[in-house]
């Protein structure tokens, strides 16, 4: 809390308190004097008023005081400085404006954006400053940057820069630009400042906390309304996210609603040739989903748009994904076990949106691209290098091999404690039936715990609401768990327990179990020779196992990268011709430059882009590709923090341009020094007064 | 008389005064025969009262009328006409300095010089006392002109003194005084009224006729706005700074208490009491004497 006076020239003035009191001790000795007959009576007279008059002058010595005292401050104009340490009168500033230049800012409250609000402040405080001072702006967006490479005397560039300054749909990095901001003071000498103009969306900045290091003055300046309400599209899905051409999906755009009552929102979605519209109620400070459904009648790109009707912050009202249409899926087969693998790739032959590819062990790592690998007979060998692949989202089934791995089994199913065996029945020969090693192999590599029996096993469905079994509800696909099954693996169901069992033998050894580890890995215990069980020949082969496949995509795996403003658009052409013309139009069909290729990898990088929208990248007039670029979910929510969680307190915390322009400028006191003076001159007129009348 | 230059009779005021007379209805002692009544039973033919006869009585006085009527002797007692004496007591006190235009030793003395004038015309006598703390000059009685001029002359040369004390110049003057008569006082009366009263008791106790004339200028009874003033004592030197808005209604009070105390003290004691406003001419006070 500091004062600070404008007409500091006037300060000698401030002698001029001391008149009354001067006048009072000394206009006392040097009255007139009035020869008088006899002062008796006066002295009689003089007496008796003492008693008033002694605290009168006092009271009127005071008050003249304070007068003079208000009337010399109030031409010195003090202005008051409630926080903040002030600058010298000779001390060089230095500023550093961190302007936040964020999607939100560009709300517009009354007359103006936040953005305007926050130039014109930036603009105040450059102004402000002598020639003597230096300043620089960062302005806060994806990657913040600075206007000038360092501090600088230009103060008339800066605020030309201010005004011409457009506001992105980005959002911001104040981490960044906070450092970039000291950076830029750190061999700065004299008063430092940081000014951070910004609306303090809480969902931004919520989490960051600035320390400013000593020396460094941190002013926030707060733009918009605490409360401003908005409604956004904060999300559109496609489920599957990599359909199949002809298949149904669903479309679900994710309406937000950032205000306190609740909100009926239209959502429309643009998509190939239809155009379609869902209401949906939106409660306080809910989200709500409208969810579409679409057939998508051909394969490649297809650009989905959902626009919600428009509201006071427009820019999050409308949103673009791509979708990657595709025609068939691709599943591997790994092919050790001929008896399975057969019977797998003739299943699946006869579906028609199955394209299978014969696998070999060296394939496995880069079998990320497929949808499904089948692994007939591996022993474990194979699963720690389709890790990549499932995690990438693909569908893994594992007919367990002879020589099986207890240990990739343990890993890949959650087993823990003693090594897996079966059950005590199943160790120990079948005196009648004996156990049989499918291949040969030694019992003690894993070969026990197959058995071959003649007595055939019954299948049971262990979770019949699986959506592997979705298909089967209606009973025209038959009975999956029909069959008889005469050699398993013998395993216990605790041998897998953090599997989902889905298909179970009569005796409760898992015959299907599926592990979702990104993509779905299936542990197939059903063996398919023609000695072993019957299945292969039943009509429910086919669509369990294309279900499998089919309904464990999780696909999240929509290969179109997300893209919001601020980032380069990658483009991956597939030959040198085509990457060689490609180009890249915006959203607005303007062509927008590409800027530079990645070498060796027939990628092209465009500039960053501003505005979200669908960009679309042509090669020679032809349309190859799209990218969607769309406002960041972030900066929708355009709530901002509360005053009191501003900052620590050391740091100057503002709320409003006024309080700013005061705690900056400081409040001026003159008007309370003219009122003072009122006050006093009718203070004493009444003390005056009081004293006349007693 | 007339050819003489005084300072405080002026031709103009004889020719005033010419239609003034000073007899003051009171019973005078005096050696001569004159126009004053006189206790003193005489010869004169105005009837006082009858008294019985006691031995020594000379028998030439009794009344044989009422003798023969009640056979007793009774004594017929006729009052005596005598000349006048008449003290005037002026106050030479520093303080009767004070006046602006006129100061009040001025009109005073302008006042006593008109009371002598009219008592020597009268073929009365007449004495001046001029005191302050003590009597400064004593010129006995006399109804002479040559008198007349010597008070004058005092009048004139007259100085204002030192510090007032009315009640010691009264103890003073009373073994002067060989004759009851007119005792005139002339003073601004700064002293307290008991004591001045104290002192005036003897002579009202033998018969004396008192005036008090309280000699006061128009700035003593109000004090002028003269904003902050250092008010100086004309008789002790002291100093007192007052802003005389603040006790210029104390202040008034305070005097009027003082001159309703004379007042009050006066009626009481059946003594003649005027304030003499030295703004107001000194000839309205003969009112006063005649009465």
């Amino acid at each position: 809390m500091k004062f600070w006076f404008a007409n500091l020239v006037l300060w000698p003035f401030l002698a001029l308190v001391a008149v009354p009191l001067l006048v009072h001790l000394f206009a006392r000795t040097r009255p007139p004097v009035y020869r008088f007959s006899s002062v008796e009576f006066i002295l009689r007279a003089v007496r008796e008023t003492l008693r008033v008059k002694r605290p009168r002058d006092w009271l009127v010595l005071f008050l003249r005081t304070l007068l003079y005292s208000a009337i010399v401050f109030l031409f010195l104009q003090p202005l008051f400085f409630s926080r903040g340490r002030l600058p010298g009168a000779f001390e060089r500033k230095n500023v550093v404006l961190i302007v936040d230049a964020t999607a939100s800012m560009g709300c517009t409250e009354g007359s103006q954006t936040r953005f305007a609000g926050a130039c014109a402040y930036a603009s105040d405080v450059l102004a402000g400053l002598t020639s003597r001072d230096q300043a620089n702006i960062v302005w806060l967006r994806a990657r913040p940057v600075a206007e000038f490479p360092a501090l600088g005397v230009n103060v008339p560039a800066l605020r030309a820069a201010l005004r011409r300054a457009p506001v992105t749909s980005e959002t911001g990095n104040p981490l960044d630009a906070w450092q970039l901001a000291l950076e830029l003071l750190k061999d700065a000498e004299g008063r430092r400042e940081i000014h951070v103009v910004s609306d303090f969306q809480a969902s931004q900045w919520d989490r960051v906390h600035i320390a400013a290091p000593p020396g460094v003055v941190v002013v926030k300046f707060k733009v918009g309304d605490e409360t401003a309400s908005n409604g956004a599209l904060s999300d559109v899905r496609i489920e599957p996210a990599r359909p199949l051409a002809g298949e149904t999906v669903s479309v679900c755009c994710d309406v937000n609603n950032f205000s306190s009552l609740p909100a009926r929102r239209t959502v429309y979605l643009a998509v190939e040739e239809q155009r379609e519209s869902r209401e949906v109620l939106v409660s306080a400070w809910g989200h709500a989903v409208a969810v579409f459904q679409h057939r998508f009648s051909r394969p490649g790109a297809v650009p989905v748009t959902a626009t919600l009707n428009e509201d006071r912050f427009p820019a999050d009202d409308a949103r673009w994904t791509v979708v990657d249409v595709r025609e068939a899926l691709r599943a591997g087969l790994l092919a050790r076990e001929p008896g399975v693998a057969a019977a797998w790739r003739r299943a699946l032959a006869a579906v028609g949106w199955i394209r299978v590819e014969p696998l070999a062990e060296c394939d496995l790592a880069s079998a990320a691209g497929l949808d499904a690998v089948l692994l007939a007979g591996d022993d474990g060998a194979a699963l720690p290098a389709l890790r990549g692949a499932l995690d990438a989202g693909a569908t893994v089934i594992w007919y367990p091999g002879t020589n099986l791995n207890s240990a990739a089994l343990a890993s890949s199913f959650g087993h823990v404690g003693p090594p897996l065996v079966g059950a005590p029945s199943s160790r120990r020969p079948s005196t009648s039936e004996g156990p049989t090693n499918a291949d040969g192999a030694s019992p003690e590599n894993g070969s026990s715990l197959w058995h071959q029996g003649k007595t055939p096993h019954t299948l049971r469905i262990a979770a019949e609401n699986d959506v592997v079994f979705r298909v089967f509800s209606g009973g025209e696909h038959g009975n999956p768990a029909g069959g008889s099954v005469y050699a398993r693996l013998d395993l216990q169901a605790s041998a897998v327990p953090a599997a989902s069992l889905l298909m179970t033998y009569d005796d409760g050894v898992p015959a299907l179990a599926r592990v979702s580890r990104g993509g779905a890995l299936f542990l197939w215990n059903l063996p398919l020779g023609r000695e072993q069980s019957d299945l292969a020949g039943r009509m429910e082969f086919v669509p369990l196992l294309s279900e499998m496949i089919l309904s464990s995509r999780t696909g999240g795996a929509n290969l179109q990268s997300s893209y919001g403003p601020g980032d380069r658009l990658v483009w991956h052409a597939e030959t040198a011709a085509e990457t060689a013309g490609l180009k890249l139009l915006g959203p607005d069909g303007r062509e927008r430059p590409v800027t530079a290729a990645q070498a060796g990898r027939g990628g092209v990088t465009s500039e960053a882009v501003g505005e979200p929208g669908l960009y679309r990248w042509e090669s020679d007039g032809r349309l190859v590709g799209y990218s969607a670029v769309n406002f960041p979910g972030v900066e929708s929510d355009l709530r901002a923090l509360s005053t009191k969680s501003f900052g620590s307190a050391s740091e100057l915390q503002l709320s409003s341009g006024a309080v700013v322009a005061h705690l900056r400028e400081g409040v001026p006191l003159w008007p309370w020094l003219l009122a003072a003076g009122v006050l006093l001159v009718l203070f004493e007129g009444l003390a005056l007064l009081w004293a006349e009348r007693t | 008389m007339a050819s003489l230059k005084f300072k405080y009779l002026r031709p103009e005021d004889l020719r005033k005064l010419a239609s003034f007379e000073f007899a003051p209805r009171l019973i005078v002692e005096g050696y001569l025969a004159g126009r004053h009544r006189s206790l003193a039973r005489g010869s004169s033919i105005e009837f006082r009262d009858y008294r019985q006869y006691v031995p020594g009585d000379e028998p030439r006085l009794i009344d044989w009328r009422i003798f023969a009527r009640t056979d007793r002797h009774y004594l017929r007692t006729y009052e005596e006409e005598t000349n006048m004496e008449c003290h005037v007591f002026l106050d030479s006190s520093a303080s009767m300095g004070f006046g602006d235009r006129v100061t009040k030793l001025e009109y005073a003395s302008f006042f006593a010089a008109a009371v002598c004038y009219l008592v020597v015309r009268n073929t009365d006598r007449v004495s001046l006392q001029l005191f302050d703390e003590k009597i400064r000059l004593f010129l006995p009685p006399a109804g002479t002109t040559r008198h007349l001029h010597n008070v004058l002359h005092a009048l004139e040369r007259n100085k204002a003194g030192n510090r007032t004390s009315v009640a010691e110049a009264l103890h003073r003057s009373y073994p002067l005084l060989k004759r009851k008569g007119t005792l005139i006082v002339i003073s601004d009366f700064f002293d307290s009224p008991a004591a001045i009263f104290a002192a005036l008791s003897p002579y009202l106790h033998r018969g004396f006729k008192v005036h008090l004339f309280h000699v006061l200028a128009p700035e003593e009874l109000d004090l002028a706005d003269r904003g902050l003033t250092t008010f100086l004592d004309m008789e002790t030197d002291r100093r007192v700074v007052a802003h005389t808005e603040d006790l210029r209604a104390r202040y008034r009070n305070a005097m009027q208490e003082h001159i309703n105390a004379l007042r009050e003290l006066a009626t009481r004691r059946q003594v003649d009491y005027a304030v003499a406003r030295t703004d107001s001419h000194y000839f309205n006070l003969f009112d006063r004497l005649t009465r």
